[in-house]
């Protein structure tokens, strides 16, 4: 039974490689918001190589820039927009995997401080990295029920979008979720925890600036009710104090605007194209982002 | 360390190499336990070597008080064994429910609130420490019944190496099966490569893995949302499916982690209780009690319900014996208050069954829809229950039954409640085909390779995002 089971299991093992060898799949096979950040640390680690990405810029932040279209700024553009966490843990991800992309973007909304978490980590490890860089069938965005969950949402994909629509425009939902984002945001962090975060972030930053990869701060906007509470003056206050703006450069935030958000916080999938667009605007005013298409 | 990761697979990878080389059956085998105790211990301590201070005082006294129940003076011998058991259990108070006795009667921020909170609770402490009773009560009870004889060894020397490899040895020290002494101890001898029984070690391994990594971990990715206040702005829909998806998700990760203990005990020449028995089959509280973690509702019922008198002091003692068996069953569990309310749902469940029991006599056939409707609600009460598992916190258990009621017009997210269902069909399956067993016994036995195959096939290229085990909590 032993021997037929793991014959069997090699077999299928071996099929499913070359499946994915052969097969197109061009749709998100993510089956939860971890996943989703996986994924993106996987296909960073083992499917842009340290030579190709050296004209690249990388996006690193949270959710709110993962909503950004990344496609509509251009082919060398890689969003590490991390569900949850943030850019410090796109920082370490870039710089473990020791590669150097031309240009980095720092989402300004969110600075969390964590160790990077070990699911991403173990990727970088020898084991896992070089039977990653072998097999295909152990990436995250290859697992079976991924792929056929992944193969159904594209599928539906009108639907999801139209559901996703209905539940933004439920305004007790959207007012539920301001109201606790709102609570959220107005709880402030010392600024002891902040200095402590700030000190690793500007040294990671500051690493990088050293080797000549090009820095640049962004903030996405949020909703008004929420752009001046607590913690969003605070981080300003300290990206001000740790990178001066005469030092570092801001893409400005867009001043008028008419965007809509799904919490208040993340914008809807309609504006986060015309933000993608602004923003693209804004990198080539600045000339910034080495290679855009 | 844990059992999917891979230090533990190089420890273990080692340690059977070395187990198994002529050299280990030296001293009649003793080297062979003292390899398991080396290894035992580089496990426990392998992230905080501290640790190992805590297990090995814990050995000591029930090396010490066990050896002399059994040797010492006969007038000292009841008072010794009382002594073993108390400081069993004050150690067990002082580390898990230090900050429980703070938060509940002193001030947290200062003076000996403030001390008692910070006290860590040292991992597999509750498993351990009962270990350590079931040795001392054992050895007790060993002058009595004749089951119990032979468990401390005359020599010191080997007793200590007997009772330590018994508290100590890796595959269940940290969450169990909990061992009986008398089940355990009369196992120590000498083991040998070809006795291994493969195909038991290997079903065991292959279903253990294929439950944690596959079933509990992809189930861990949804149910980690299940937190306040996330859990408001979730549909009535995805709450239940939340709900079903963390019951089904317990039970592979405690029934995986039971497995794997078992499967590796056998791989080293050790047989462990089964922890688990298809418990979503069962029809009645009591059914469920001896079907889940039947390590630890074996021990509650010989070492405590037992001790309280169990059913031989009539009717209404025996409901308040089940009740407080059941609140201090809950209580082992965690250090909040929710596990004492959980352990009283299960304890009064259990009374109120034996109560109607003794009163009426209703006889449901098997197979019949009755016995099917039973057992749809046995599994959706004790389901109910660990609520409180997930959400230790008693008001937000509240708030989120209070959600399940008030979110019916949210939008569903059926990708959610698709994938968690999907990840739950296992566990369904695995309890079906029991079923099926037990009236077709043959029932796809012939085809088992092709479940394995698919099941290592699964555990390579589809297992969710690795975490601990959720009863390394306890």
């Amino acid at each position: 039974m032993i021997r037929k089971s793991i014959i069997l299991c090699l077999i299928l093992f071996i099929i499913y490689e070359l499946f994915l060898r052969v097969a197109d799949i061009h749709w998100d096979t993510s089956q939860n918001d971890k996943a989703e950040n996986v994924i993106s640390a996987q296909d960073f680690i083992f499917n842009y190589p340290a030579k190709e990405i050296s004209g690249d810029t990388v996006i690193l932040g949270t959710s709110v820039s993962r909503k950004l279209v990344t496609d509509s700024l251009g082919k060398h553009f890689i969003n590490l927009g991390f569900n949850a966490w943030s850019s410090y843990d796109g920082l370490e991800l870039v710089k473990m995997s020791k590669k150097k992309p031309a240009c980095l973007m720092i989402e300004m909304n969110y600075v969390k401080s964590q160790i990077l978490q070990p699911e991403i980590v173990d990727n970088l490890k020898p084991i896992s990295y070089y039977s990653g860089r072998l097999f295909k069938s152990l990436h995250l965005r290859n697992q079976p029920v991924g792929l056929i969950v992944g193969w159904g949402k594209n599928l539906m994909n009108d639907r999801i979008i139209a559901l996703k629509e209905k539940k933004r425009e439920d305004t007790a939902l959207y007012q539920s979720n301001l109201r606790l984002n709102r609570e959220i945001m107005n709880d402030t962090v010392p600024d002891s925890v902040l200095n402590a975060r700030f000190v690793k972030l500007k040294s990671l930053i500051d690493g990088f600036k050293k080797e000549n990869v090009g820095i640049l701060f962004f903030e996405i906007p949020i909703s008004k009710e929420l752009e001046n509470t607590a913690s969003m003056l605070a981080v300003r206050r300290f990206f001000n104090a740790y990178f001066p703006k005469n030092e570092y450069q801001y893409i400005p935030r867009p001043a008028e605007n008419d965007y809509v958000y799904s919490d208040g916080v993340h914008l809807s999938l309609g504006s986060a194209l015309d933000y993608t667009l602004d923003l693209r605007k804004e990198l080539n005013k600045l000339g910034a982002g080495s290679r855009i298409d | 360390m844990l059992f999917n990761s891979l230090p533990f697979l190089i420890l273990f990878l080692i340690t059977f190499f070395v187990y198994y080389l002529p050299f280990s059956f030296f001293k009649k085998g003793n080297t062979q336990l003292l390899i398991l105790i080396l290894a035992s211990s580089i496990f426990y301590g392998y992230y905080r070597p501290s640790l190992l201070f805590l297990l090995v005082f814990s050995g000591a006294v029930n090396t010490i008080t066990s050896y002399y129940v059994s040797y010492g003076s006969l007038k000292y011998r009841r008072l010794l064994a009382y002594t073993g058991v108390i400081v069993n259990l004050a150690v067990l108070a002082f580390f898990k429910y230090s900050p429980l006795i703070a938060g509940t009667f002193f001030d947290t921020h200062n003076g000996i609130g403030a001390f008692l909170i910070t006290i860590p609770l040292p991992i597999g402490i509750s498993f351990f420490t009962f270990e350590g009773i079931s040795l001392v009560v054992d050895t007790y009870k060993g002058h009595k019944d004749d089951r119990f004889k032979n468990l401390v060894h005359e020599s010191f020397i080997t007793h200590i190496r007997n009772s330590f490899f018994f508290i100590v040895f890796f595959p269940h020290l940290v969450s169990g099966p909990i061992l009986k002494a008398h089940d355990f101890i009369p196992q120590i001898s000498n083991k040998k490569f070809k006795d291994i029984d493969w195909n038991y070690s290997f079903r065991l391994l292959v279903g253990g893995y294929f439950l944690k990594l596959v079933v509990a971990d992809n189930l861990n990715d949804f149910t980690s949302y299940l937190i306040y206040p996330l859990f408001m702005q979730y549909s009535t829909l995805d709450l239940l499916s939340l709900l079903f998806g963390y019951s089904f998700q317990i039970f592979a990760d405690f029934a995986g982690y039971s497995l794997i203990a078992l499967g590796l005990a056998s791989l080293l020449g050790y047989r462990l209780m089964q922890n688990f028995n298809f418990p979503y089959i069962s029809t009645t509280f009591s059914e469920f009690w001896r079907r889940w973690h039947i390590s630890l509702s074996t021990f509650l019922r010989e070492y405590l319900y037992f001790s309280l008198g169990g059913n031989r002091k009539g009717k209404f003692r025996t409901y308040i014996n089940l009740a407080i068996t059941m609140i201090l069953g809950g209580l082992w569990h965690g250090a909040a208050w929710s596990y004492a309310v959980w352990g009283t749902f299960h304890g009064l469940m259990l009374a109120l069954e034996r109560l109607f029991n003794d009163r009426f006599t209703v006889e449901i056939k098997k197979n019949s829809v009755a016995f099917y409707l039973k057992m749809l609600f046995i599994f959706l009460a004790v389901t109910l229950a660990w609520l409180l598992f997930r959400l230790p916190n008693f008001e937000e258990a509240v708030m989120y039954v209070k959600a399940c009621f008030q979110n019916t017009g949210m939008v569903n997210n059926y990708i959610s409640i698709f994938l968690i269902s999907l990840y739950s069909l296992p566990v369904i399956l695995y309890h079906l085909i029991y079923l099926k067993r037990r009236s077709s016994p043959a029932f796809l036995v012939k085809q088992e390779y092709l479940i394995y195959g698919a099941m290592i096939f699964l555990i390579i290229t589809n297992s969710g995002t690795p975490g601990s085990f959720i009863y390394f909590q306890f």
